[in-house]
């Protein structure tokens, strides 16, 4: 199901807290909007885009916060700076110059 | 009558439009095939493409660098360059776009692939659609760019 027409959090299914994150994350199939909890690990935010986007689940993708690529995927997003705000990420296939 | 090409290309313009108003890119549809987009460098530039996409998807987008203000494609001032994938020649080396293959520009760094084959070559990956495309760009524009082809 798209999230294209709600606001930020509407997927998250729970309240506000102050270890929200808000994202905003452009994918090859268009935005993604949603809440995660600041301690959410990177590998289940790109799992929760790529089933809502109908990505492939097959194909391989990074999360990136401008130049900063969020990996290794197991470190929860506050690692990275992440925590209580709104943030606009982008979903990046794999790959690169060959 | 919409060719085939078009109805695609209508179809992931919508998402890749999307994206451009969430990350601030430029972009503007010239005609059912061609569109312009502007993405940011990590020096603050912005680069701009040109993207041709007649024959696709049979046929990869042909991703032109692009001065906005000339309107010319091409020009070495106006192209990035960074790593193997803002390629020295001038194009950006990758199965998904048409410049990349020796038989369309003599500046593709590639005689090895075929093109009706795009979709199917290794390194194109999940770079299957406009936007994904656009995504792995703007990505290198951040990671691997070095600045400009030529002064």
């Amino acid at each position: 199901m798209s999230q294209d027409n709600k606001s930020p959090g509407e997927n998250s299914g729970k309240g506000h807290t102050d270890d929200d994150v808000v994202l905003e994350i452009a994918t090859p199939n268009g935005v993604f909007r949603g809440t995660f909890d600041k301690n959410d690990k990177v590998e289940k935010v790109i799992k929760e885009v790529v089933k809502d986007r109908d990505l492939a689940e097959g194909d391989a993708f990074e999360l990136y916060y401008g130049d900063v690529h969020l990996e290794p995927v197991n470190r929860p997003l506050v690692s990275f700076g992440l925590k209580k705000g709104r943030y606009k990420l982008t979903l990046v296939a794999t790959g690169s110059g060959v | 009558m919409s060719t085939p090409a078009a109805l695609l290309v209508k179809v992931e313009l919508d998402a890749l439009k999307e994206n451009a108003s969430l990350m601030g890119w430029s972009i503007e549809q010239i005609d059912d095939l061609t569109f312009v987009l502007g993405l940011p460098a990590k020096d603050g530039l912005t680069y701009h493409l040109r993207v041709r996409c007649d024959g696709y998807p049979a046929m990869p987008p042909a991703w032109h660098w692009f001065n906005p203000a000339t309107g010319k494609i091409d020009n070495r001032p106006d192209t990035p360059r960074g790593g193997n994938f803002l390629h020295g020649n001038g194009v950006i080396c990758a199965p998904w776009n048409r410049l990349a293959y020796k038989t369309v520009d003599s500046r593709g760094p590639h005689s090895d692939w075929q093109i009706g084959a795009w979709q199917n070559n290794a390194y194109t990956r999940a770079c299957r659609t406009l936007g994904a495309m656009a995504l792995r760009i703007a990505c290198e524009l951040m990671k691997s760019y070095e600045g400009r082809l030529a002064a």
